[in-house]
């Protein structure tokens, strides 16, 4: 369930970030850009998740 | 000799710097876009563009209510609230449709994915404020 709702608010803000890009003006690059946005929500979202879980909290 | 021609800069950043108004056409698209996610966008004839980020504004909004999400409204004794009302009001008229109709506001903190729900309705409000500056660029002609 959390990484799953995690995973739908990476590709929200991945999908608006993508698309208000202005560095990138073709469908593909946008495309690109905002799988890489998405897979680092993702990626920095497990790290910290990893790390956390070491934490006495 | 041009300062722009002389430094090598080129001719649309000078155009830019020098345009320093706000231009009524952007100001509009601005508004719809903040009003209602991807309008301004659809104003300004990208309608592809638009209906995505509709698509995805609204849905992201409307995962944040059904996660039990909390719409902020103004508490005068917690300050801090002004912050999170400024980012749920991004949304516009679903933010305003919300209060209005009473939805996400009396929502029980206890239930499991509230903060997720939550945190989704400012992120969602505070991108619309993004996408909004954008649709000005686009209608000013910043941007393709």
């Amino acid at each position: 369930m959390h990484l799953l709702v995690m995973a739908l608010f990476a590709a929200v803000v991945a999908t608006v970030m993508a698309v208000i890009d202005s560095e990138r003006h073709d469908v593909r690059a946008k495309a690109l850009y905002g799988v890489k946005v998405f897979a680092a929500f993702i990626f920095v979202g497990l790290v910290i998740g990893w790390v956390m879980y070491f934490i006495p909290l | 000799m041009d300062v722009q021609q002389e430094t090598g800069g080129s001719p649309h950043v000078a155009e830019s710097a020098t345009d320093a108004g706000l231009s009524p056409k952007g100001v509009v698209a601005f508004v719809v876009a903040l009003l209602f996610p991807g309008a301004g966008h659809v104003l300004s004839g990208r309608f592809r563009r638009g209906a995505l980020l509709a698509v995805v504004l609204v849905g992201g909004f409307t995962l944040g209510i059904l996660l039990h999400g909390r719409l902020a409204t103004i508490d005068l004794e917690n300050r801090l609230s002004f912050f999170f009302v400024f980012a749920d009001a991004g949304s516009g008229l679903l933010y305003l449709g919300c209060l209005l109709a009473h939805v996400g506001i009396d929502v029980a903190a206890k239930n499991p994915t509230y903060e997720y729900g939550t945190s989704l309705l400012h992120v969602v409000g505070l991108l619309n404020y993004l996408a909004a500056l954008d649709a000005y660029d686009v209608a000013v002609g910043r941007k393709p």
